[in-house]
């Protein structure tokens, strides 16, 4: 079995330097099914897919399977991708795509499961330098997510902790610009009320208490 | 440009503390070298380990649901139905008439609502076919178009009002529980405790119920209450007539007596405050007043006003002692009922599942038919899964389903009942 590591294909793009290679070139090397282009992909946008599942999903159990199931159909049906530029937002949409089928997925079990199971998965997917205050909070956070439901956290994720405006948000959930902003109100509307609620998290807010001593990052 | 629409926002509560969205992207999903290099080692394992040989029987099985797929891609989906606030506060999909105006939406297949002075209500899923509008409290006058496929529903509390293409108002009193629903045109099923199964209301018919009392009665209209094509800027109060027997029969007793408006007009009534949307006032009145002497002296009335203030506005500190205070000083009350359910609700938010269990418990066994059992049932159903396991849930996921077949924890109770259990 021939494995290799992204950075030893990545030469093999046209172009020579794969990090200097546009998404367009990228899309259309995948297209062509140039060898190394798979590779460069992973390399530029693994980061990017494992960051949001993760910050999603809120555990690591299934992060990295995920991850590899969002390449696997990137591969397949990079094909049908019209505008080689938009390369990202299709990332972005396969990825929101296995993340709101996991969700279905997890809201059937977690009908089984305690929901500490979880918060210890949360606690897993934490980086270990983050202080132990900080990490409770973290728990505690990703605990609180699981009151939306999945087109509301993954809407929720998107737009918080990736960054995204609303039309990135909305291209990426796959829905229209006034339909997001009423699933983000939902959303945030349904987190604030329950991150105040919660003795620890609403220090967060800037006219919070902070009752445990929680430090702000 | 994130950051830019972020402080163009009208209301900063909408967006959550940048505090704790920094400290969960400084800590959460970073990836390292060596992770990377692992998951692309997986994937080639992974592209490497298909058995390429069965591929063409994979293909085989896969023929019809491709053709299926093939056809459903060519398929032009529907876009959802456009719609317009014409009148009227909107915000973050909630529509609220000030209380002396109305407020109105229309739809670009022609529907339109119409919400009476000081009814508020959120607009839900918006479709191809029509949409779901959950009216909070107040009167609403609609207006649907008649065409093939469509499909609106209003939902008051516990009820379900389905749609097919009508012209009908709904009445919704959350605090006393009352319902009132009048069809002027075509056709509409409402469902919801204490109507057993589903009552379909024939033209110029009035279905009233009162969930305290699972009192159910269905009246003609009044002529002089029917609506007029374009609805009147405050819609009058409906008159009930003498009652008659339902197209299906619900399983409560019709009775006669006329639905009687609350009587509670002193100038410093804290429910007045409440019904006109004052929740920091009755709040800042109980705390400067001195909280304690209000929690002692104030009447059941004021003490759930109070409480419906206090969550209202995240004070659940406040809203918490109020309602054990009803408990504890009006026993008997429907409020003190009715607070059960509430401590349940705070303790599921400060996520004591545990003691939130014991209160809907409570709730139930105090309010059997209660305005709040249906929610009640589900959480507990819920809560029970999440506690004690499935088996112990699943009991309460048929009681459930028995009574809420529609309810909204249906979906999950048929899952615990469904979904084989797990070794």
């Amino acid at each position: 079995m021939v494995v290799s590591h992204p950075v030893n294909l990545l030469t093999a793009l046209p172009g020579g330097d794969p990090d200097q290679a546009t998404d367009a070139s990228l899309a259309r090397a995948l297209q062509r099914g140039l060898p190394g282009a798979a590779a460069a992909t992973w390399e530029r946008f693994y980061p990017l897919v494992h960051r949001t599942l993760a910050r999603t999903l809120g555990s690591d159990d299934e992060v990295n399977d995920l991850a590899q199931d969002v390449f696997m159909r990137l591969f397949a049906r990079v094909r049908v991708l019209r505008d080689p530029e938009a390369l990202r937002s299709f990332v972005y949409s396969i990825t929101v795509r296995v993340i709101r089928g996991e969700l279905r997925r997890r809201w059937v079990r977690r009908i089984m499961k305690p929901m500490s199971d979880y918060a210890d998965l949360s606690n897993r997917l934490i980086a270990p330098v983050a202080p132990s205050e900080e990490r409770a909070a973290l728990v505690r956070f990703y605990r609180l997510l699981e009151t939306l439901n999945s087109r509301e956290r993954t809407a929720y994720v998107l737009r918080h902790l990736e960054e995204m405006n609303l039309e990135e948000t909305a291209a990426a959930m796959e829905v229209s610009l006034a339909t997001i902003k009423r699933i983000l109100a939902r959303a945030n509307a349904r987190m604030n009320d329950v991150l105040r609620a919660d003795p620890v998290l609403s220090g967060y807010f800037p006219d919070g208490a902070n009752p445990k001593g929680v430090s702000r990052a | 440009m994130h950051s830019d629409e972020r402080s163009q926002k009208p209301d900063p509560e909408s967006t959550p503390p940048d505090a704790l969205i920094n400290l969960v992207r400084t800590h959460v999903g970073r990836v390292t070298q060596a992770q990377s290099r692992r998951g692309w080692q997986l994937l080639q394992e992974r592209s490497l380990s298909r058995k390429p040989q069965r591929r063409w029987l994979v293909g085989l099985a896969l023929v019809p649901a491709l053709a299926a797929l093939f056809l459903w891609m060519r398929t032009p989906a529907s876009p959802a139905l456009g719609f317009r606030i014409t009148s009227g506060q909107w915000d973050a999909g909630q529509l609220r008439a000030p209380s002396a105006t109305p407020a109105s939406m229309a739809f670009s297949d022609g529907t339109e609502f119409r919400l009476a002075p000081g009814t508020h209500g959120v607009l839900g899923e918006v479709d191809a076919h029509g949409a779901v509008f959950d009216l909070k409290q107040g009167h609403m006058d609609l207006n649907v178009t008649r065409r093939s496929g469509a499909r609106w529903a209003v939902d008051a509390g516990p009820f379900k009002i389905s749609v097919i293409g009508t012209r009908f108002s709904v009445d919704w009193q959350e605090k006393s529980g009352r319902l009132k629903v009048a069809l002027h045109k075509g056709e509409v099923h409402v469902s919801g405790p204490p109507i057993a199964g589903v009552v379909k209301l024939a033209v110029g018919q009035q279905l009233q119920v009162d969930v305290a009392e699972r009192e159910v009665r269905i009246a003609q209209i009044a002529d002089d209450t029917k609506i007029p094509d374009v609805a009147p800027d405050v819609v009058p109060d409906l008159v009930v007539d003498p009652v008659i027997e339902p197209a299906t029969s619900p399983s409560a007793d019709v009775a006669s007596a006329r639905w009687e408006p609350p009587k509670d007009n002193a100038p410093d009534s804290w429910t007045r405050r409440v019904s006109n949307g004052d929740f920091e006032g009755v709040v800042a009145i109980a705390e400067s007043s001195g909280l304690q002497s209000a929690l002692e002296k104030r009447s059941a009335a004021d003490l759930g006003a109070l409480a419906d203030s206090a969550r209202y506005q995240r004070r659940t500190d406040v809203a918490f002692k109020a309602l054990m205070a009803l408990r504890r000083r009006y026993a008997s009350h429907a409020l003190a009922r009715e607070a059960a359910f509430h401590l349940g609700r705070i303790h599921e938010t400060n996520g004591d599942r545990k003691a939130a269990l014991g209160w809907y418990n409570q709730y139930l066994k105090e309010a059997p038919r209660g305005v709040f059992v249906a929610e009640a049932l589900g959480r507990q159903m819920e809560g029970t899964a999440h506690l004690q396991g499935r088996s112990f849930a699943r009991p309460l996921a048929e009681q459930y389903l028995r009574r809420f077949p529609g309810g909204d924890f249906a979906e999950t109770a048929r899952v615990l009942i469904e979904i084989p259990m797990i070794k």
